[in-house]
């Protein structure tokens, strides 16, 4: 019997089982990590940067798809972990529930601010949307609403109750909470790609593309916007209320311009049309911060890179490889 | 009650005008949004203090602008005209990398305590203005700031090199057709842009307390009032500054604690009636 070559067809139909039978045994593999790791500090550094992971993912997100630059995504990171930790403390919701109750405080958040801002020049939304970070930062330090928010200390609270399966208490566990942000770092990454390939995804990038064309040509350019920061937002709020239950505080640095500016350089040091790179870039920012941190650094770590992102590698890490590659597949 | 108020909002108001006026300049002639302008505010009062302290106030009033346009000079050779073909947004990222590293150099040199500049002796007393003792450097604030914008506006409108920055402005393509060097005029309102920003933080030491924070309270303030006055145009800028101001001043006395939040409301808005700003005259965008 004579070996007949792959045709190129067939090593093409071939590809997306093989991704995605390698996608599955990473994705169950990455449960085993904490008995691995065993807690401690690495795996606390995993679930932080899972989180800036999944901030970076949703700018990521907004900015392929959308052509907008998200830079003030901690607003409603911060928001979702705020109303889940009021909703515990002052309304005694179960953490189940306040979850819930949290994420759909987001979303309508998301949504309102959505209809205002993307009505607004790319650079001026940029700039609104790093304002209203700074107003959540400054709302939730009133003291007047202090017994309610905490005021500037952030508010601590103690989850009661099971969510998705997991005691809410064991949350404050950093193995025990692994699952669920490592489950939710999968899906939504899963959510935009499916998005983005949708004939949802293609519409949003032909009005960034051109919009004026998109509405002469009958099609509307708003709505699509509108419901695409929604989802952002809400996905922003899953990674503020999962951080919360982890930690069992709320607090004002959560908002901060720093927490934005760390999911944006993951974001586009990673590259935005990709899911992998914000996630990795996530973890490696946040372990880079750490190792700052500990010296007194951290911010001008943050600074530096940004001025080296944006000068060197824009379009992110991997972009210059992959111009290499097209230039040795043409010559 | 209302006259010290409205005095008291005039001196905000001229140091969100000087600082607003200076960010719509280079926008307007670089397209470029500088991130950075707070922490040059805040090398500015950090400088105005040594200086004050080793010398004294005015000397400080006169050395910081001339150094900060220095900076300008700087920001304009080594980042706005290499960086002159990159994305807006690219370049307004690099100048807010560029303004945390200033900020982080300064509290390391500074250390992360609120400092205060104490006012000129002739400065430092006050009037009766309506009844009421009103301190004299607000006034001595406001004099400066409304008399370098009312310089900034007759040099715009009555001088040809003010009519070539409206003109690279407004239509950067042919400006450059007819002949009019805007590397030039930008270098020129790059120092500008950079003194006015010194100037507002060597007047603010006296008046506030200069603390490792400014930096980011003013920039977010002066991007709400460009954004409210419209991106690019110099007057939506002033006019919004100048209502930031009032409502700032007023809401503190009414409102009390609320009144952090009111520029962010005021910004909302606007944006809900208006989402191009209120954008008198030239806009950029």
């Amino acid at each position: 019997m004579t070996s007949v070559p792959l045709s190129p067809r067939s090593a093409s139909s071939l590809r997306w089982p093989v991704l995605g039978g390698l996608a599955l045994a990473v994705f169950l593999a990455g449960f085993l990590l904490p008995g691995y790791l065993q807690g401690g500090y690495l795996q606390s550094l995993l679930n932080n940067g899972l989180i800036t992971g999944v901030m970076a993912l949703c700018v990521a997100f907004i900015m392929h798809q959308c052509g907008l630059v998200l830079f003030g995504i901690a607003a409603y990171y911060g928001l979702a972990a705020y109303a889940c930790a009021i909703l515990i403390n002052s309304f005694g919701l179960s953490a189940m529930a306040a979850a819930g109750g949290a994420l759909l405080v987001t979303l309508t958040a998301a949504f309102l601010v959505g209809a205002i801002v993307i009505r607004v020049k790319p650079l001026a939304f940029m700039m609104i949307c790093l304002s209203l970070a700074e107003l959540m930062r400054h709302l939730v330090a009133l003291p007047s609403l202090r017994r309610t928010t905490g005021g500037s200390d952030g508010l601590l609270f103690m989850p009661e109750g099971r969510v998705l399966g997991i005691d809410a208490m064991d949350l404050l566990d950093t193995a025990q909470v692994w699952p669920l942000i490592w489950t939710a770092t999968w899906v939504i990454a899963g959510l935009f790609l499916i998005v983005a390939s949708s004939h949802f995804g293609v519409r949003l990038r032909a009005i960034k593309e051109n919009e004026e064309r998109m509405r002469f040509s009958g099609f509307d350019t708003y709505w699509p916007r509108v419901f695409a920061f929604t989802g952002v937002g809400l996905a922003a709020g899953i990674a503020g209320v999962i951080q919360a239950l982890a930690s069992g505080l709320a607090s004002p640095e959560m908002f901060s311009i720093i927490t934005s500016t760390n999911a944006l350089l993951a974001a586009i040091t990673g590259g935005v049309s990709s899911v992998i790179g914000p996630v990795a870039g996530g973890v490696i920012y946040t372990w880079a911060i750490s190792e700052f941190g500990a010296l007194g650094y951290s911010q001008l770590f943050t600074g530096i890179a940004v001025i080296l992102v944006m000068l060197f590698i824009p379009k992110g890490i991997l972009h210059p490889l992959r111009l290499l590659r097209r230039k040795g597949g043409r010559a | 009650m209302i006259p010290t108020l409205i005095l008291n909002a005039l001196a905000v108001s001229s140091l969100y005008i000087m600082m607003a006026s200076g960010l719509a300049l280079i926008f307007g002639l670089r397209r470029v949004m500088n991130f950075g302008h707070g922490a040059i505010y805040m090398v500015g009062a950090y400088l105005g203090y040594t200086i004050a302290s080793g010398m004294n106030f005015w000397a400080a009033l006169l050395i910081v602008p001339l150094l900060m346009a220095g900076l300008g000079v700087l920001l304009e050779l080594a980042v706005l005209r290499p960086l002159e073909k990159r994305q807006q947004i690219e370049v307004a990222l690099i100048t807010f990398g560029i303004g945390i590293v200033i900020a982080q150099v300064v509290i390391r040199i500074y250390g992360g305590m609120p400092l205060s500049v104490t006012a000129p002796r002739m400065l430092a007393s006050s009037v009766k203005i309506f009844g009421a003792d009103y301190p004299v450097y607000r006034l001595f604030i406001t004099v400066v700031g409304l008399c370098s914008v009312i310089a900034l506006a007759v040099w715009l409108n009555t001088t040809r090199t003010g009519m070539f920055v409206r003109a690279v402005s407004h239509a950067p393509d042919i400006s450059s057709m007819m002949g009019i060097n805007a590397n030039r005029l930008s270098l020129l309102i790059s120092m500008l842009s950079t003194a006015f920003a010194g100037l507002a933080g060597v007047l603010v030491g006296p008046y506030l307390s200069i603390d490792p924070g400014m930096d980011v309270a003013m920039i977010i303030t002066c991007m709400i009032v460009v954004v409210i006055g419209g991106t690019g145009s110099i007057w939506g800028a002033i006019f919004a500054a100048l209502i930031l101001g009032f409502v700032q001043t007023f809401g503190t006395v009414y409102l009390h604690e609320i009144s952090v939040l009111l520029p962010y409301i005021m910004l909302v808005g606007i944006l809900v009636w208006r989402p191009q700003g209120l954008n008198f005259g030239v806009s950029a965008e």
